[in-house]
């Protein structure tokens, strides 16, 4: 119970700035006489999928062999079938706008269906090796799938899917649980970050100023930034050119905290700041070298959070945040 | 806390309310700042990401600062711990400072200070008993302890925060492990923590922090609670392996056996009461417990294999969720016994833009290996059988 928002319905009810409605069902949901049990639901239903994914992967490490490779493939195929059959029959008609969920369990019905369809493609693709030594253009294959669905369902999450698939393809890694940006050459992995980061941050942009699911521009900018941000500062903290890539940073940084201030938008303002400051750390070290074994440096370093710090307070007077 | 500051706790607690009646579409946007200059608050408070921007920004300067402080002291025998005291100390004068002005109280910066203020005060205590006291390691870990659950419990009661509460209230159970009767301590202790908070949860005379605080000592408590009679928590030993010195005797078969009926019960009671209370915190932490105990069963009894658990779960969890949704759904006014699956007063399409955070970290594909000559099919999947997207699925 909120005993004071409790009071607080009664006295603006008395004003007359409450109505009833919607007065008496706000005082039911403060007094805990009315309780939402959503959150519950989606977390079960989440942990559901992720317990299903992860035990058909275990299933078929185990048995693919005694099965074999048909029978597996066509039971995969047949549980995604039924998944996405559910989603064809509940999704409400396409619209370029946010379409009405049709219920709470819609979008994991929809997420299991394509996951359990990405699995089986997978594993089609590895015993049968259809695509031969340009296997991981499955991976493409299975987020322009993904990106399909995510369109057609308006789904954020399976989006999400969609575009750590097709930056899995360049071969880097948006799960921050990795720790890293991929398991391929260095310089590689970080030009294809940028790449990958700049390209969907682009992409969200166009379509949300085109009016296409603008509401997936936050998908499509968090993602692309953490991307660009993570190869650009992986470039800043390598051995050689560090500087160029600080400049690169910098810039990048800039220009997008400057269009989040515009925009009203202070998380992905915040992400800009964290990226320069990140970088200007590495500048800091190597400026105050002779100072690293003393108080000095971090009085510097000290200094320097604290004028990040005032910058932050004087943007947020001036910033309209959305 | 102070009694201006619980005023103004009070008022931003209806504020909230009203700014998810308006989320909702319940009330306009003129009702809502009528409501707000009805509950005035003068506190500005920025969005969450400046908060957190603010909080990284001032745990820099803290550390930066306590880092120089350390490199230009005298290196006195307790130097560092007077120098952790010292810290701390300034930490909740900077604390108290934030939060007496309007413009810093809700900032994020006041939350940073509070916390290095509790880590430095723990920390120069323990330091002090090292150097120059001179306890041993052990004696070092129990001040350390004793200091946290002092300091926190000290900063919850001041500056009210359910975090906070956490902490001392860790720290508490932590300490009661280092005495003989550890494990007793935490199943009396754990219930009577629990059954105390719960008088206070709705208590108005209790601040809206300090009752926020008084569900995370009931939360604390029930941990304590079901890791004292938990079944493999009492075979590993593992309430005693905390405490220093040889680790006593086996569990006898009787007091395993009675331990895992009281998993159950404890589980089944946190459930029942969630439910009879309609307490959706007591609900999601009998949940939890009910899959710790499935977890800790299966461990004992592993009748089937591991993969035909995970989808009997999954599946178990998806047809619960589903049935739960539909049963509620058709009830008249989409209500049953006081509970609903209608979202109240939560912006929905913010909530499902939220969920692509925790899909995306546990459901993504594995990145190909850039080179991989032996592509035969090894299966296991991405990151949770993530579409098993990688080279090796």
């Amino acid at each position: 119970m909120q005993p004071e928002v409790v009071e607080a319905i009664g006295a603006l009810k008395d004003k007359g700035i409450l109505g009833d409605p919607p007065a008496s069902t706000l005082l039911r949901v403060a007094k805990r006489e009315l309780v939402s049990v959503r959150f519950e639901l989606r977390a079960l239903l989440y942990a559901g999928v992720l317990l299903v994914t992860t035990g058909v992967g275990l299933f078929v490490k185990e048995n693919h062999d005694r099965i074999g490779p048909l029978a597996i493939s066509a039971g995969i195929g047949l549980a995604a079938a039924l998944c996405i059959g559910y989603a064809v029959r509940r999704a409400a008609p396409f619209t370029w706008g946010r379409a009405p969920a049709p219920g709470v369990a819609f979008d994991y019905v929809l997420l299991l269906g394509v996951l359990l369809f990405a699995a089986d493609l997978a594993y089609v693709e590895a015993q049968f090796r259809l695509l031969g030594p340009g296997w991981p253009y499955h991976l493409l294959l299975v987020s322009a799938l993904y990106a399909a669905a995510a369109y057609r369902w308006d789904s954020a999450v399976v989006l999400g899917l969609a575009l750590t698939s097709f930056a899995a393809w360049r071969g880097v890694s948006v799960n921050v649980l990795h720790g890293s940006l991929g398991p391929g050459r260095l310089a590689e992995t970080r030009a294809n970050a940028v790449a990958c980061g700049a390209l969907f941050a682009l992409v969200g942009v166009l379509l949300s100023r085109g009016g296409k699911k603008a509401h997936f521009e936050d998908v499509y900018l968090h993602a692309g930034l953490l991307l660009l941000f993570g190869g650009l500062l992986s470039g800043v903290y390598a051995r050689g050119l560090w500087g160029v890539w600080l400049l690169l940073l910098l810039a990048v940084a800039v220009a997008v905290a400057w269009a989040a201030f515009r925009g009203g938008r202070s998380l992905i303002f915040a992400e800009g700041v964290i990226a320069a400051y990140l970088g200007l750390l590495r500048a800091l070290f190597e400026l105050f070298r002779p100072l690293h074994s003393g108080p000095a440096f971090f009085l510097v370093v000290a200094a320097s959070a604290a004028g990040v710090l005032g910058l932050v307070v004087a943007v947020h007077r001036r910033m309209r945040v959305r | 806390m102070k009694g201006a500051w619980v005023a103004l706790e009070r008022a931003a607690a209806v504020r909230d309310a009203a700014r998810g009646w308006r989320s909702a579409g319940l009330v306009d946007a003129e009702t809502e700042r009528r409501i707000a200059d009805e509950f005035p608050d003068p506190r500005l408070r920025p969005s969450w990401a400046f908060r957190a921007l603010t909080f990284l920004l001032v745990t820099v300067v803290v550390l930066a600062l306590f880092l120089a402080l350390m490199l230009a002291g005298p290196g006195l025998p307790a130097g560092l711990g007077v120098l952790c005291l010292v810290v701390g100390g300034a930490c909740v004068a900077a604390t108290e400072a934030q939060q007496e002005s309007p413009r810093l109280a809700r900032r994020g910066g006041a939350g940073a200070t509070a916390l290095w203020a509790g880590v430095f005060l723990s920390g120069g205590a323990a330091f002090l008993a090292h150097r120059p006291v001179g306890l041993n390691e052990s004696g070092v870990v129990t001040v350390f302890l004793a200091a946290s659950a002092v300091a926190w419990g000290a900063a919850c009661l001041r500056w009210g925060s359910p975090v906070w509460a956490i902490f001392s209230t860790t720290s508490s159970f932590f300490l009661l492990a280092r005495v003989p009767a550890g494990r007793v301590l935490w199943v009396v202790l754990g219930a009577g923590f629990a059954l105390a908070a719960a008088r206070y949860l709705d208590d108005p005379s209790w601040a809206p922090l300090h009752r926020a605080s008084a569900a995370a000592v009931q939360l604390a408590g029930l941990a304590a609670l079901y890791m004292g009679v938990n079944t493999w928590s009492l075979e590993t030993q593992w309430i005693e392996k905390l405490r220093p010195g040889p680790v006593s005797t086996p569990a006898s078969q009787t007091l395993l056996a009675a331990s895992a009926v009281a998993t159950a019960v404890v589980t089944a009671g946190v459930l029942g009461r969630g439910i009879r209370a309609r307490r959706t915190l007591l609900l999601d932490a009998g949940i939890v417990l009910s899959v710790l105990s499935l977890v800790t069963l299966r461990h004992y009894v592993p009748i089937v294999p591991l993969w035909a658990v995970l989808v009997a779960a999954g599946a178990t969890f998806l047809l619960v969720a589903l049935g739960l949704n539909r049963w509620l759904s058709r009830a008249a006014g989409k209500q049953r016994g006081g509970f609903t699956a209608e979202p109240l007063f939560v912006d929905e399409a913010k909530a499902r833009l939220l969920e692509v955070v925790p899909v995306a970290a546990t459901l993504s594909p594995s990145t190909p290996a850039p080179e991989a000559p032996d592509r035969s099919f090894r299966p296991g999947g991405g990151s949770f059988g993530g579409g098993g997207a990688s080279e090796r699925f």
